[in-house]
C-alpha cells in the first residue's frame, strides 16, 4: 500500500480544505512548525481508513475543527495491488463514507467502510475495529519508544506471513494449553526449586515415606532392644544352667577342700621344720659354748705357764736394769757438782766485769745525772707554783666573762642612769657670795654652784631659811630599768664573789696577774720536762735522771772518780774481766753438756727398770687373776671334764641337725607354698564369685523377662511388619509420584526446547530483516524477541543482553523505528507492503544516531512508503526523501 | 495313621499393600485354621501337624496370639501338633513361651524339643523346632539317633530348605532330602516353602493353607497323609483349604477383544473372580482408543475380583494416524513427541532414562488429546 492523497476540511486547523503535497513511493517527510496540524493529519488518515463514517466517538469530537459546525471531512488516496482507491468520508455532520478505485465509485456508506477494511486487511472488532500491522506501523507522536505491543490479529497476519517463509506453526493455542497443563501439575507438586510443594501429592507422599521410615526406625530399634534382651536372656539362662551345675559345683568345693588340706599339711611341715631348726640352732650354740669354755680354761692354763716363765725372765733382768740405774744416778750427781762448779765461777766473773762496766757508765754519766737531777728539781718547782696558782685562780679568780658582765651591767645601770638623768629636770643651784656652806643638797653643804639632774626626791636645805624638797614626777619604766640594772650589777657582783666594781677591778687586775705568772710556769715546764705525745713530760724527766743515777747505786765516788783518772788501767782490768768470763762460760758449757748427757742415760735406765718392773706387775697380776679362776689344784681335772662336755654337745648337735634337715627336706618350697595359698584363695573366691553371679543371675533374668514381657506384647514383630510394608507402600508411592513428575520434566523441557528452537526459527525473518538496520547504529548487536514479537532485549557484545526496559528512550526508540520497519520490509517482502508512518520521531536521538537513522529509513524506503512528520526542520535537515507539504486548496 | 500336614501359617501378616483387602486376607488364614480342623475330622485324623511358621514374626500382639489358639480350640478332637519355624522360632521370653503363660487349650501342643513324642500307639513324632531364625546345622540329623519303641511308625517334622532345592525357603536351615530314609522315618513333614510339593515319596512341603503371595502357590492346600505301616510308603492327597486364589499373569495387549476373552475364560473358572487375587503386568503398543478401553477393562475387573494389582507401565502409548489428525498434532507438540520416541528407543540411555521418554510421550499424547477436547 503506498498512500497518495491526503486532504482535510473541517479538521483541527485545516477549517478549509487543505491537500497534503507530494505524497509518493518511498521516503516521504513533512517538516513543519509546531501547531501546523500533523499529528491532526496523522490522525485524520487513521480516522478515515479504519473508523466507521458514522462514529461520533471522542476521538472524532476531537477531530474536528473547534467551533466549526462544519462536518469533517477527509480523504485519503492509496495505491494497492495495482489498484488506486480513494476514500471520502465525512464526519459529524452530513455523515457519510465513499470509496473509489480507479475513479469508480464501488462502495457508499457502511459497505465502504467494511470494504476499505476488507482490502486493507483488518479486522472488525465489534464497534472498533483492530488495525492490525497498520496499528503497529504507524507510530503516534510520543510512542515511537513504546514498547511494541501487537495484536493477537497483527500477530496472526505477522505469523502467516513467517510460517509462510519457516513453513513451521508455534503450535498456537492448543501447544500453549498443554504446556500451561504440564506447567500446572509441576507447579501443585514443587517448587520453583524443585522441592516437593507443601500441599501436593509428591510432599504428602515424601512425608508419608518419612513418617513410615522413622516410625518403622524407631520400632526396629525397639525390636533390635527386644532381640538384645532375648539373645541376652538366652546367654543368662545358658550362664544359669552352667552354674546350677551340681557336679561342678562339687567338684570345686571337693578341689577346695583337697587344696586347704594340702595347704595345711604343709604349713605344718613348715612349722615342724622350724621347730627343729631352732633346736639345731640350740644344740650348736651349746657345742659353741662347751668348746669355748674348754678352749677358755685351756688358754688359762697355757697362760699361767707363760707367765711364769716369763717371771722367772723378767726378775732377772730388772736386777741388771737396777744396777744400770745406780751407775747412771751416780755419773749425774758428779756432772752436776761440776756445772755447779762452773756456775759460780761464772757469775763470779760476771759480777766483777760488770762492776767494771758499771764504773765506766758511770764515769761517763755523773755529770749527766746531776745535771738532770737539777734540771728536775726545777720543773718540780715550777710545777708546784703552778699548782698553787691554779688553786688560787679557781678559788679567788674573776674570769673576763665574769669581768665582762659586771662591767655591761655597771653600764647598764650608769646607762639607765643618765637616761633618767637626761629626762630629769635640772635643779641649778647658784650660790650667792655668802651662800657657801649654807646650802647642802642632800644634806651636803656645797660651796658653788650645783647643778644636778633630779631624777629622784631631792632636797635642797637653805640653813636657816627653807628646805626644799624637790620630787620629780615619776617615771616609773626609768626607775623600774634603774632598779633592774641595779639588781642585775648586785647579782653579777655577788657571782663573782665582790661587793663593788672597783672590788672586781681588782680582783680582776689580780687574776689577770696570777694567770700571767702561770703561763710563763707552764712555758719553763714545756722546756724542762717536754711532753711528747701527751705524755708527762716530768715524769719522763724524773725517769731520765733516775736512769742516769742508777748506775751509781752501789759505787762508790772514789772508785768512780779512779776510774774517771785511770782509763788505762782500767781498760786493762775490763780486759781480764772478760777474758775470765769467756774461760768461765766454756767451762759452764762442757758441764751442762756433761749433765745433759748424764741425765738422758739416767732416764734410759730408769724407763728399762720401770718397764720391767711394769711387765713383772702385769705378769704377776695376770697370773694371779688366772690361778684365781683356776688353781692348781682342780684345773686339769676340769679341763677333762670340759673336753668330755664338749664331745657331749658335738654329739647332740649332729643329732638335731641330721633331725631337722630330715624335716626341712619334708616341706615344699615358699613357692609351693604360696601357691596352695593362693589356689585356695582363688578356689574360694570362685565359689562366692559363682553364688554371687547366680544371685545376680537371678536377679537379671528376671528383670530381662519382665522387658521382654512387656515388649514382646506390644507385638513390636507384627509392627515392625506392617511398617515394613507401609514404607513399602510409600516408597512405590513416591517413586510412582517422582517418575511422574520426571515425565512432566523431560515433557515441560522437550515442548520448550521445541518451541524455542521454532521461535528462533520463527523470528529469524524478522532478525534478519532487522539486522540491516540495527549493524547500522550498533554493529554486531542482536535483538531478542518473545514470542508476541515484542522486543525482549538488545545484545551489544557484552555477555548479558540488556533488557529493553534499560536502553535509554533514545535507543528505544530507535530499536522500535527498526523493528517497525522489519516489520514493514516482512509485509512488503510478501507483498503485502504497508507504509511506516512515523509522528514527531526520533525526539531522542542525538546527532550521530540521527543520521544513522536517516540511513536506516532511506534503506527501508527502498522496499515500502515511509512517511515521517517533523517539526524539527535543522534535525532533519539532511533526511532527503521527498518532501510533502499541506496547502490550502485554493493554492493547490 | 492318618494325619494333616500343614505349614507356614504365617499368622498375623499385615497384607497392608492390599489396602481395605488387607482384613479379609488375615482373616482368611485364621479360617484357613477351621478348614483345617474340618479336614481333620473329615478324613479321620486325630492329628495336624505344623510344620512351623504359625506366626509371621516372634514378636506378634497378645491378639494375633489368641485368634489362631480359638480357631483351634473348637476342634476339641483334633490335636493340634505347632512346631516351631524361623518366623516363630523358640526362644527364652519369645512368642512360645508367651502362649504358654496365656494358656494354651489342652489341644494344642507345641514342639519345643527334640524329644520324640507319641501320636498314638503306633506313631511316634520326631520333631526338630528351631530355636534361631538361622540354624547353621541340619536339625533333622537328630532324628537318626532319636529312639522310638521297636516296629514304631516315626513321623518327622521340621521346617527348612532342602539343600538341593532352588533356594526358595527363607532361611538357610538345612533339610537332607534323604533324612526320612536315614532316620528309618514313614514320613517326614517340612515347612518354609510355600508350595505343596513332593521331595521324594516320604517327603513332602505341605505349602501354605491359604497363599500369602504371588508366584507360590495359587490355592491354599494341606495334606492328608495316610500311612499304614512304619515300611510303607504313605498316600499324601493335596486337599485345597484355602479361600482365595491368588494368580499372576503377563499380558501383552493387542486389541480389546483379547482382553474381553481373558475375562471370559477367568469368569468361566469354577471359583468366583471375587475370590481371585490377580496381578497383571500389561505390556504392548496400544493407541488412545485402546488405552483407554484397557483401562476401563481394568477398572471393571478390579471391582470384580478380590484384589487387583495391574501395572500398566508397560503399554506403549502410540496414538494412530487418525487420533493424531483428530488431535491436530503438529509443529511443536509433534516435534517433541518425535524426539521422546527417539529418547525411547535410544539403547545408549538407562532403562530409567527410556521408561521416563516413554511416561513422557504418553503424557503428551493425553495432553494433547485433552487440549484438543478442550479447544473443540
Amino acid at each position: 500500500m503506498i498512500v497518495t492523497h491526503l486532504a482535510v476540511s473541517g479538521v483541527g486547523r485545516f477549517r478549509t480544505r487543505h491537500v497534503v503535497k507530494g505524497l509518493g513511493p518511498g521516503l516521504n517527510l513533512l517538516c513543519a512548525p509546531n501547531e501546523h496540524g500533523k499529528s491532526t493529519l496523522f490522525r485524520a488518515l487513521q480516522t478515515c481508513l479504519f473508523t466507521r463514517h458514522g462514529s461520533s466517538s471522542e476521538d472524532i469530537r476531537l477531530l474536528s475543527t473547534l467551533g466549526a459546525q462544519l462536518p469533517a471531512s477527509i480523504e485519503v488516496g492509496f495505491q494497492l495491488n495495482g489498484a488506486h482507491y480513494k476514500v471520502h468520508k465525512s464526519f459529524m455532520q452530513s455523515r457519510s463514507s465513499r470509496l473509489f478505485k480507479d475513479d469508480r465509485l464501488i462502495a457508499e456508506g457502511r459497505p465502504a467502510d467494511e470494504e476499505v477494511w476488507r482490502i486493507l486487511g483488518v479486522q472488525e472488532n465489534g464497534r472498533s475495529v483492530d488495525e492490525s500491522t497498520f496499528g503497529l506501523l504507524w507510530v503516534k507522536q510520543g510512542a515511537s519508544f513504546d514498547a511494541i505491543r501487537t495484536s493477537d490479529t497483527a500477530r496472526s497476519t505477522l505469523s502467516r506471513l513467517i510460517e509462510a517463509e519457516v513453513g513451521q506453526v508455534l503450535g498456537g493455542v492448543r501447544g500453549e494449553r498443554v504446556r500451561q497443563s504440564i506447567a500446572s501439575q509441576l507447579a501443585r507438586e514443587e517448587t520453583d526449586t524443585g522441592r516437593p510443594r507443601a500441599g501436593g501429592d509428591w510432599k504428602r507422599a515424601v512425608d508419608a515415606e518419612e513418617q513410615a521410615r522413622a516410625s518403622l526406625a524407631q520400632t526396629q530399634e525397639t525390636l533390635r532392644q527386644l532381640e538384645s534382651d532375648l539373645q541376652a536372656l538366652e546367654r543368662m539362662l545358658r550362664r544359669q544352667r552352667e552354674l546350677e551345675d551340681a557336679a561342678t559345683a562339687a567338684s570345686m568345693r571337693a578341689e577346695l577342700e583337697r587344696t586347704t588340706q594340702e595347704r595345711d599339711a604343709a604349713e605344718r611341715a613348715h612349722v615342724a621344720a622350724e621347730i627343729a631348726g631352732g633346736e639345731e640352732q640350740r644344740a650348736a650354740l651349746e657345742h659353741e659354748r662347751a668348746v669355748k669354755q674348754h678352749e677358755a680354761l685351756a688358754a688359762i692354763d697355757a697362760r699361767i705357764r707363760v707367765a711364769r716363765e716369763q717371771l722367772a725372765e723378767r726378775s732377772a733382768e730388772r736386777a741388771g736394769f737396777e744396777e744400770e740405774c745406780r751407775t747412771a744416778k751416780q755419773t749425774l750427781t758428779a756432772c752436776e757438782a761440776r756445772l755447779a762448779e762452773a756456775d759460780a765461777a761464772l757469775a763470779t766473773a760476771e759480777r766483777a766485769r760488770d762492776r767494771l762496766a758499771r764504773l765506766a757508765i758511770a764515769a761517763a754519766g755523773a755529770s749527766e745525772a746531776a745535771a738532770l737531777r737539777k734540771r728536775l728539781d726545777d720543773a718540780r718547782a715550777a710545777r708546784d707554783r703552778r699548782a698553787m696558782l691554779s688553786e688560787t685562780l679557781a678559788r679567788d679568780g674573776l674570769s673576763a666573762k665574769q669581768m665582762q658582765g659586771i662591767e655591761d651591767t655597771a653600764r647598764d645601770l650608769e646607762l639607765r642612769r643618765q637616761q633618767q638623768a637626761a629626762r630629769a629636770p635640772q635643779v641649778t643651784i647658784r650660790l650667792e657670795a655668802d651662800g657657801a656652806q649654807r646650802v647642802r643638797v642632800q644634806g651636803e653643804a656645797i660651796d658653788g654652784d650645783r647643778s644636778l639632774p633630779v631624777t629622784g626626791a631631792v632636797q635642797i636645805a637653805i640653813d636657816g631659811i627653807a628646805a626644799i624638797d624637790i620630787v620629780p614626777a615619776a617615771s616609773a619604766d626609768d626607775a623600774r630599768h634603774i632598779e633592774e640594772a641595779r639588781k642585775a650589777l648586785e647579782t653579777a657582783l655577788r657571782k663573782a664573789g665582790v661587793s663593788s666594781l672597783a672590788e672586781a677591778r681588782a680582783r680582776r687586775a689580780a687574776t689577770e696577774a696570777m694567770e700571767s705568772e702561770r703561763r710563763e710556769l707552764e712555758a719553763t715546764l714545756r722546756v724542762l720536762a717536754p711532753s711528747a705525745d701527751g705524755a708527762d713530760g716530768l715524769a719522763a724527766l724524773e725517769r731520765r735522771a733516775a736512769a742516769a743515777a742508777a748506775p751509781l747505786a752501789d759505787l762508790s765516788e772514789d772508785e768512780v772518780r779512779a776510774a774517771a783518772e785511770q782509763p788505762e788501767k782500767f781498760a786493762a782490768e775490763r780486759e781480764q774481766a772478760d777474758q775470765r768470763r769467756a774461760q768461765c762460760r766454756e767451762a759452764q758449757a762442757q758441764a751442762q753438756a756433761a749433765l745433759l748427757n748424764a741425765r738422758t742415760a739416767v732416764a734410759a735406765a730408769d724407763m728399762k727398770l720401770a718397764a720391767c718392773r711394769n711387765e713383772l706387775a702385769r705378769l704377776e697380776a695376770s697370773l694371779e687373776t688366772d690361778i684365781r679362776t683356776a688353781p692348781d689344784t682342780d684345773r686339769a681335772a676340769r679341763l677333762d671334764a670340759l673336753a668330755e662336755a664338749v664331745g657331749a654337745a658335738a654329739r647332740h648337735l649332729a643329732t638335731a641337725r641330721e633331725k631337722a634337715a630330715v624335716l626341712r627336706a619334708a616341706v615344699p618350697s615358699d613357692e609351693q607354698r604360696a601357691a596352695l595359698s593362693a589356689r585356695v584363695k582363688r578356689l574360694g573366691e570362685a565359689i562366692r564369685n559363682r553364688e554371687s553371679e547366680q544371685q545376680r543371675l537371678r536377679e537379671d533374668i528376671a528383670a530381662s523377662r519382665a522387658r521382654i514381657a512387656a515388649n514382646g506384647g506390644q507385638g513390636l514383630g507384627q509392627r515392625a511388619a506392617e511398617l515394613e510394608e507401609t514404607l513399602a507402600i510409600a516408597e512405590r508411592e513416591r517413586a510412582r509420584i517422582e517418575a511422574g513428575l520426571a515425565a512432566l520434566r523431560l515433557l515441560r523441557n522437550t515442548i520448550d526446547a521445541c518451541r524455542d528452537e521454532a521461535r528462533e526459527a520463527y523470528l529469524t525473518p524478522i532478525k534478519r530483516g532487522m539486522q540491516p538496520f540495527l549493524h547500522t547504529l550498533f554493529p554486531g548487536a542482536e535483538a531478542q524477541f518473545d514470542e508476541t514479537l515484542a522486543i525482549e532485549s538488545l545484545r551489544r557484545g557484552a555477555p548479558e543482553a540488556e533488557p529493553f526496559g534499560y536502553l535509554s528512550h533514545g535507543t528505544r526508540e530507535q530499536i522500535a523505528i527498526m523493528v517497525r520497519l522489519a516489520f514493514g520490509g516482512l509485509l512488503a517482502a510478501r507483498g503485502q507492503p504497508a507504509p511506516v508512518l512515523l509522528d514527531d520521531a526520533l525526539v531522542f536521538s542525538d546527532d550521530d544516531r540521527i543520521e544513522c537513522m536517516f540511513d536506516v529509513l532511506t534503506q527501508a524506503a527502498e522496499k515500502h512508503q515511509v512517511i515521517v512528520l517533523t517539526c524539527r526542520s535543522r534535525a532533519f535537515g539532511s533526511f532527503g526523501g521527498r518532501q510533502i507539504t499541506v496547502e490550502p486548496e485554493e493554492m493547490a | 495313621m492318618r494325619l494333616i500336614h500343614s505349614a507356614d501359617w504365617q499368622i498375623g501378616k499385615p497384607f497392608l499393600r492390599f489396602g481395605e483387602k488387607a482384613e479379609r486376607l488375615r482373616t482368611a488364614r485364621l479360617d484357613a485354621i477351621e478348614a483345617l480342623g474340618r479336614l481333620a475330622i473329615e478324613e479321620g485324623a486325630s492329628h495336624v501337624l505344623v510344620a512351623g511358621d504359625i506366626f509371621d514374626s516372634d514378636a506378634p500382639t497378645t491378639a494375633t496370639m489368641r485368634q489362631p489358639l480359638e480357631r483351634m480350640r473348637n476342634f476339641p478332637t483334633v490335636t493340634w501338633n505347632l512346631l516351631p519355624g524361623n518366623h516363630d522360632c523358640h526362644r527364652p521370653g519369645g512368642v512360645w513361651e508367651r502362649l504358654e503363660a496365656l494358656g494354651l487349650p489342652s489341644n494344642v501342643r507345641p514342639l519345643l524339643s527334640p524329644e520324640p513324642l507319641a501320636l498314638d500307639a503306633r506313631a511316634w513324632l520326631l520333631p526338630a523346632p528351631l530355636g534361631s531364625r538361622a540354624e547353621s546345622r541340619d536339625l533333622t540329623a537328630a532324628m537318626e539317633q532319636a529312639a522310638t519303641p521297636e516296629g514304631a511308625i516315626r513321623i518327622g517334622l521340621a521346617h527348612g530348605s532342602i539343600t538341593n532345592f532352588r533356594a526358595e525357603g527363607d532361611a538357610s536351615n538345612p533339610v537332607d532330602p534323604d533324612r526320612a530314609a536315614k532316620a528309618g522315618l514313614a514320613y517326614l513333614g517340612l515347612g518354609d516353602w510355600h508350595r505343596t510339593q513332593s521331595i521324594n515319596a516320604r517327603t513332602w512341603y505341605a505349602g501354605t493353607p491359604e497363599p500369602d503371595r504371588h508366584d507360590s502357590q495359587t490355592d491354599g492346600q494341606a495334606l492328608v497323609v495316610s500311612i499304614e505301616s512304619a515300611s510303607a510308603d504313605p498316600v499324601v492327597t493335596p486337599r485345597t483349604v484355602g479361600t482365595f486364589r491368588w494368580r499372576s499373569d503377563a499380558i501383552v495387549v493387542s486389541d480389546a477383544q483379547q482382553l474381553a476373552d481373558l475375562e471370559t475364560r477367568w469368569r468361566q473358572d469354577a471359583e468366583p473372580l471375587s475370590r481371585l487375587v490377580l496381578r497383571l503386568a500389561l505390556s504392548g503398543t496400544v493407541s488412545l482408543t485402546l488405552r483407554d478401553q484397557t483401562r476401563e477393562w481394568s477398572e471393571r475387573l478390579a471391582a470384580s475380583v478380590c484384589h487387583l494389582d495391574c501395572d500398566l507401565g508397560g503399554l506403549q502409548l502410540r496414538p494412530d494416524a487418525a487420533e493424531l489428525d483428530a488431535i491436530d498434532f503438529d509443529g511443536v507438540l509433534r516435534q517433541a513427541a518425535e524426539r521422546l520416541a527417539a529418547r525411547v528407543k535410544d539403547l545408549s540411555l538407562s532403562e530409567a532414562e527410556r521408561r521416563v521418554a516413554e511416561a513422557a510421550l504418553d503424557h503428551l499424547y493425553v495432553e494433547a488429546h485433552a487440549a484438543r477436547e478442550a479447544t473443540a
